[in-house]
This record gives structure tokens, sequence and C-alpha cells, in this order.
């Protein structure tokens, strides 16, 4: 067997320069003045002045500049890229570059809203004025940086006029539209591959274009092929969540007022996108006469925050879930059960009232009960929990169980008008081998298509192949996010097999099919799109039972059992093993700390699967029920308000000492 | 500074500082291609090499520590038969690891079975906590290499007996 190695490190060529990136060491101020030594012939330095082209970089409607030339918004903003034939050369050019700041504010300093919506419905001040009880909480999932991540760069050498970028990217058309805007050139005569990049945290979005037009500069000052890797650490949103809820005398919810914020960097980069997540998180399952959901997205001095695993409908899922075991922890109620007598059978009410016929949570539900024994398993670590009450913290063991059960998106929230140019082809050719053709690469998702082809052509998998190749030969299927390979992709193929299907036999071969995303309108007729601005939704259950070492403070994990309704599976194996993967992650991230091999907990995944359906991508409703399990789990065991992602042990320590 | 050594089986003069890490000398001068570090502090665990046959994180050992010794990567190693021993023993547990932490895994696994070809989970374990993937299931992993270290028992038998 021979392995991959299409990494971006892995590239190199003869006579390739290595690249440096400057960066802001302050978050807000001017350059005054910077000061470059004469450097050997062959080094080249890249700075504002470089740029022949527009000195910006844009983000579907939004821009942010690509070097600064003066005024510096966020701390690590590239000012300038230096290049040597050794790595070591162009660090230590980098060290002789001195650059002056004023750090005073820039007089027009930006502060603010990004973006906001809300939503609303009733009189949520008298349902406030008249409730028996009002439970007030706040969850926090705190900004955090990527850990173990596939190096982030990319690669560039000419080719007669043409620019060849190789570019650890998730969206190889951004990084051929921004060096093409940058570097002054056409479109076509920038091709792009895309180098591997996972394991990822959402970082290789947009910094990818960046290092591709500094090595293209550098390619086109000096004519030598340029490399510029960076680990400059990317770091997720921070996102508060305030959530109120007024309850009457039988412990049932009758409003909810919930005001959400998140940090998103200097520049609104996703702003609406990241709302609109946020506000459809927030909305919970349980109908209330009232309600009011106000989301802000924010600025701050902070490099633009990549999205973990979504635009944060994971944190604001957390908050709703963990809202609902608190209310039932004030109820003194089994948070399953009452969970289980609320969502009744398939009917699932939202909170704004509207109904979706064919939840499969209840089912979900009593899956992960079973399979952990959740009931039993609670009342005595209630028990234990109310002993411990007027005991110190160390008599008995700190055990707790956490149930959280809901869905989440995949894809975008709306169909913006970019959405509408991206597509993906199917070719049928002469030897009845069929082409898939996407800029969206994930070796999972593939699987996916080939069957999918497979199914509706009747044709053998060994017979279909996803082409391989770069920005001149594929079609723009968009960024790879939110799972938009799985969820956005897959259908497409269907739809271009079955268009395969119906000329097939009566046109001559090859037949080449291509579908684009369709606007929302056009889906209007689906019951679910009423409610919820998302094409489609995984839905789920966790369980998480975990104890708190009583030395370390750090919770150990005895079991987390999972049940997914993730559409039609096709590779439950490879699936199960994808899911593994995000939720190990989530639990690095839920800890605030690496973990090991030897602290991995025993994980059970349990899928329903529906033939009849698409696949869909279960990592965001995963990630947010866990993080609700496992914050529900740490409140019983140390019998203290669990509501922050993430707890370390000297975090829990505190919460401990807290009278 | 001069270093000489031997990588990969055949010997190499390399003119650097002599305080670069072995992991920049390997990527940045001799090119090799199967190691893709992240951190380049010793926390990934994704940079590893065998340095006298022995696993080592190559971002913490500096150039000149490798004066006179062996370095093996993925690039030589994929062509022993041991590699093929540890290759069979992921394989028939279907945990193979994914391409970017493939050379490590397979060179820690390495560094465990050809000490001892019966290893505790215990030992499994604590050797493979130096990487930071969490993508494999802790069972799959020890099984993976519980399996390998048979293949290899048996083949050190079959030759002894030769
Ligand atoms: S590069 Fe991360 S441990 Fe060596
Ligand atoms: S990073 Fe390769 S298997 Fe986890």
């Amino acid at each position: 067997m021979d392995i991959k190695t299409g990494y971006i490190s892995s590239v190199h060529a003869q006579d390739m320069l290595h690249g440096t990136v400057i960066r802001s060491p302050i978050s807000q101020g001017k350059i005054t003045s910077y000061d470059i030594p004469a450097f050997s012939p062959d080094v080249v330095v890249i700075t504002a002045q470089d740029v022949p082209g527009s000195n910006s970089l844009r983000v579907l409607q939004e821009t942010m500049p690509f070097l600064t030339q003066d005024s510096i918004q966020y701390l690590g903003q590239p000012i300038m890229a230096v290049f040597a034939p050794t790595y070591e050369q162009a660090k230590v050019c980098t060290s002789s570059i001195s650059i002056q700041f004023d750090t005073q504010p820039p007089e027009k300093n930006q502060t603010g809203v990004f973006s906001e919506t809300s939503a609303s419905h009733g009189d949520i001040e008298q349902v406030f004025a008249s409730a028996d009880q009002i439970i007030e909480r706040s969850y926090t999932c705190r900004e955090q940086q990527s850990t173990f991540t596939a190096p982030t760069g990319a690669f560039t050498k000419l080719d007669g006029d043409k620019i060849m970028v190789t570019a650890s990217t998730q969206w190889p058309f951004h990084v051929r539209g921004t060096i093409s805007e940058v570097c002054a050139v056409g479109k076509r005569k920038v091709l792009v591959r895309t180098a591997d990049y996972s394991p990822n945290y959402g970082e290789k979005l947009i910094y990818p274009s960046i290092y591709g037009c500094l090595a293209a500069l550098a390619s086109l000052k000096s004519g030598k092929p340029a490399r510029l890797i960076s680990r400059f650490p990317m770091t997720s949103p921070r996102i508060t969540v305030i959530r109120k809820s007024a309850l009457n005398s039988d412990g049932d919810l009758t409003g909810e007022d919930v005001l959400i914020t998140a940090d998103i960097g200097a520049f609104p980069l996703f702003a609406d996108e990241i709302t609109e997540h946020l506000r459809g998180g927030a909305m919970g399952y349980i109908p209330a006469e009232a309600y009011r959901i106000s989301v802000k997205a924010l600025y701050s001095p902070n490099p633009p925050r990549c999205h973990f695993d979504g635009f944060g409908f994971s944190a604001a899922l957390f908050s709703s879930e963990t809202q609902i075991s608190e209310i039932c922890s004030a109820a003194r109620a089994n948070p399953a059960q009452w969970r289980l007598n609320r969502y009744g059978g398939k009917e699932l009410h939202l909170l704004n009232g509207a109904v979706i016929p064919a939840s499969p949570l209840h089912e979900l539900m009593e899956g992960v009960i079973r399979k952990s024994d959740f009931h039993r398993k609670y009342a005595v670590c209630r028990m234990n929990q109310l002993q411990r009450n007027s005991h110190s913290v160390h008599a008995g063991y700190l055990r707790g169980i956490g149930i959280a059960s809901g869905y989440a998106p995949n894809g975008f929230s709306r169909n913006y008008p970019w959405e509408k140019k991206y597509s993906v082809s199917v070719r049928l050719d002469q030897n009845n081998k069929i082409t898939i053709l996407t800029s969206l690469c994930s070796s999972g998702a593939s699987h996916a298509w080939k069957k999918t082809c497979s199914d509706v052509l009747g044709i053998a998998e060994e017979h279909i192949s996803v082409l391989q190749g770069d920005t001149g030969n594929l079609p723009n299927s968009g960024p790879h996010i939110i799972s938009r390979d799985i969820a956005m992709i897959t259908p497409l193929v269907r739809r271009c097999c079955e268009s395969i299907k119906k000329q097939r036999f009566k046109q001559p071969l090859p037949i080449v099919v291509k579908r684009g995303f369709k606007a929302r309108s056009e889906e209007a007729g689906k019951e679910f799109h009423r409610y919820l601005p998302f094409s489609t939704v995984a839905w789920g259950a966790v369980v998480v039972e975990l104890e708190v070492d009583s030395v370390s403070l750090m919770p150990e994990f005895r079991g987390i059992w999972c049940a997914l309704d993730c559409g039609k599976i096709y590779d439950e194996q490879q699936l199960r093993k994808t899911l593994r993967t995000k939720l190990l992650r989530a639990l690095q991230l839920t800890v605030g700390s690496r973990i090991t091999y030897d602290y991995m907990p025993r994980t059970d995944i349990h899928f329903i699967s529906r033939e009849h359906s698409m696949p869909v991508s279960g990592t965001q409703v995963l990630i947010g029920l866990f993080y609700s399990a496992f914050c529900s789990a740490l409140s019983q065991a140390l019998n203290r308000r669990a509501s922050e992602i993430p707890l370390s042990p000297s975090e829990i320590l505190e919460l401990l000492e807290e009278l | 500074m001069k270093i000489d050594c031997q990588l990969n089986g055949k010997p190499k003069e390399f003119y650097v500082s002599s305080d670069i890490p072995l992991l920049q000398l390997l990527t940045e001068y001799a090119h090799i291609s199967t190691l893709h570090p992240d951190c380049g502090k010793g926390m990934c665990g994704n940079c590893i090499v065998l340095l006298d046959d022995l696993p080592v994180l190559s971002c913490l050992i500096p150039a000149f520590e490798i004066r006179g010794r062996q370095i093996t990567t993925l690039e030589r190693f994929q062509k022993t038969r041991d590699y093929t021993d540890i290759i069979k023993g992921f394989e028939r547990t279907d945990s193979m690891p994914c391409s970017y932490c493939f050379s490590s895994k397979i060179l820690l696994a390495h560094g465990i079975i050809s000490r001892n070809v019966s290893p505790e989970p215990d030992e499994i374990l604590q050797t493979y906590s130096i990487h930071a993937c969490t993508c494999l299931d802790v069972s799959q992993i020890v099984k993976a290499v519980a399996q390998a270290g048979t293949y290899r028992g048996r083949r050190r038998r079959y030759a002894r007996r030769k």
C-alpha cells in the first residue's frame, strides 16, 4: 500500500522560495514606518505596494484588507511577507525588518454590531409578569484555538502566462478569484488544485486565499516557485446566550426571552449566516405563549474567526437543551421523562408553536435512554447529589448523567444569490463510465455520491469516479463548509443522474448534465421549510455519563451514547468513524485540553436509517447535544451549575469553591 | 555546520545550522514528504521518525544530535517487511490511520512491537498518547498494534526455525 502525500507541506519544486508572513503584534493602531534592509537578490519581500490589483479579499458580499498599508485592525494582521531560498533564511530576513507602530486606536474606531436578527411572538412582558417561576441562565462557548490541523498554505509556480496554485483550501474557487483580483490577472489564468486539508477546523476557508496571493506575488516577482505555510493560530468565536424562561405553576414553559451575542472578529465575514444559525439553534422544541430571540454578531479587534463545526448552531442548541435540563432540575423532574412527555409522539411543537409532523426525536430518545440505562443511573446520581448537599464536596462520588436531544441543519440557512452560482456535473461516457465533477472533495461524501449514482443508474460503483482536477476543469461547487458536501452535493448528484436516466438510450453519449442549487421559493412546498430556514436537518439524542476525579478534577467519561437520524446511510462504518472523530474533538474542546488515547471514553453511536431520504451530516447536532449533555452531567456531579464550554479542572475547582 | 548521518540507509551530509530541529532538516533540506507536522513543539506527535530504530519526535531533536546516527522515515520503512506486519495489523482490524498521521502512527507501532511482540493495552495506549489524533477508537488501536505484534512474532519464529 502506498500513501497519499498530498499535503501542502509535501509540495516541493526546484528553486522553490519559502515564505513567512510578518504580522501585526498589536490589535489596533497604525504603522508609522518600516525599515527593510537590503537583502540578497534571491530574497523577495511582498508589501502592500507590490499588489498590482485590488488590495482586498472578497468573501461573498463582504470584504477585508489583504495586506495592510497603515491601519491595523486586528492582532496578527498580515503586513508583509518574506520569501527566501530556505525557510531559515526567510526567518532571519523577517527578523531584520523593523516596523514602528502607533498603538493609539485609529481615529474612526470600528465598533458595534455587524449583523442582527430577531424573532418574537406574543406579549413577553406580560408572560414574565404573571410567571410563577423564572429561570435565568447564561451559557457560553468561549473562544478556542484549533489544535492538530493539517498545514495551511499555498504553493504557486508560473507556467507560461498561467499561475498554477496548489492550496490546502476548502474553497478552491475563492483562492482563484482572490489571486485573480489581487494579482490583476484573468481568472482563467489561475488554476487552483486542492491539497489535502483534513483534519481542519474551518481555518482553510479564507486563509489559504491570502497565502495563495502572497505566494503568487512572490512567483510573479521572482519567476520562481514559491510556497507559504502558516501556523497562525485560529480561534472560534465566543458565543454567549442569556436565556430567561417563564414557568407556570405546573412547571410548563410559558415564555422564553433569549439574547445571543457572538464575537466574530474585526470583519463581518459570514455575519448574517452566523446570526441566522444562532437564531435557529435557540428555537427550542417546547412551545410557549410568548417568546423573543435577539441575536447580534459583534465586532472585536480580533482576527476573523474560524468556524470549527458550523456557524454557531451547536452553541445555541447547547443553550436550549441545557436550559431544559435546568428547568427539569428546578422542578426535580427526570430530564429524560420530562422531554419524552413533552415531545409526545411523532409531532414536534417548536417554541414558535409551529408543528413538525414527523420528528424522530421520541424514537431517538428512547434508544439512548434504553442503551445507557438512563433512568436507573439518573436516580442513583440524583440521590448521591441530594445526599452531598449537606456534606463536603468530596463525600461520595462526583458522578452525573445528562441527556440532550434536538436537530441541527446542514448547509447555508437561506439561498443567497451566490448559492445559485454553484453547481455539480455528472457525465456518462461511451464506455458506460460515470464521472462526477465537483470542486468539493471529501472521501466520505464521494462514497455517498457514487452510491447515489449507482442506485439511480444501476451502474456498478467501480465504474463511477469523482474527477480530481483543478479550477480549470471542475465546476464551482462553492465552499466546503457546514457539511455542504453531503447535504447539498448529494441531492444535486441525484438530480443529475435522474436527468441522465431520462436521456440515456435516447441521446448519443457522452451525456453531460449540470445542476445548480435551487432558490428557497422553489422548495417551499416542503412542510419543514415553513418553520426552519434550512434545507436539511439531522436529528439526535445524546447521553453522557461522567465522574469527576476527586484529585485531578478531570471529568472521566464513563460512557457516551448517541442516537442519530442522518437520513439515508450508505456506509455506516465510515459514518460512525467520522462522527466518532467529531465527538472526540468536541470532547477535547469541552475539557479544554489535549486528550490522549488512554483517556478516551467508550462511545456508542446508533443510527436510524431512512431509506427514502437523502444523507444528512450529523456533526453539528452531535456536537451541540454533547456539550449540553456534558454540562448537565457535570452540574449533577458537582452539584453546581456548569454552563460554559470548555471547563478545565481549574474552572471546575472554581465552581466547587462557589458557595 | 556539517552534519553527517545515515538517512534512510544512505550516508548523507547536511550543511545546516546545528540547532535547527531534525524535523526542519528532514522537510526542508532532505525533502521528506511523509511528515505532516502541526505544532513544531512536541504537542501533536505528527513528526515521528526512527532514530536508531526508536521512534522520536523529530521537532524536539536538534540537528547536531543526529551526527553519525541512523534516521529512518516512512519513505524507507514502507519498503521493509516490518512495515508489512504493521499494515496487515491495521488492515485486519479495519483501523487504518488517515494519510495525515499515517507515518507517525505506523512508526509508533513499530517502536512498540520491536520491543515486545505481545504488548499490553496500557503500553500501547501510553505510547500512542504522544500523538494528538483522536480519530481512532482506543480499542481499535490496541487491537491493530496487538495484531501487528502477532504477525511480527510469527515471522520472527518462522525466521528462527529456518
Ligand atoms: S511537530 Fe508536533 S510534535 Fe513534532
Ligand atoms: S489524524 Fe489521522 S487518524 Fe486521526
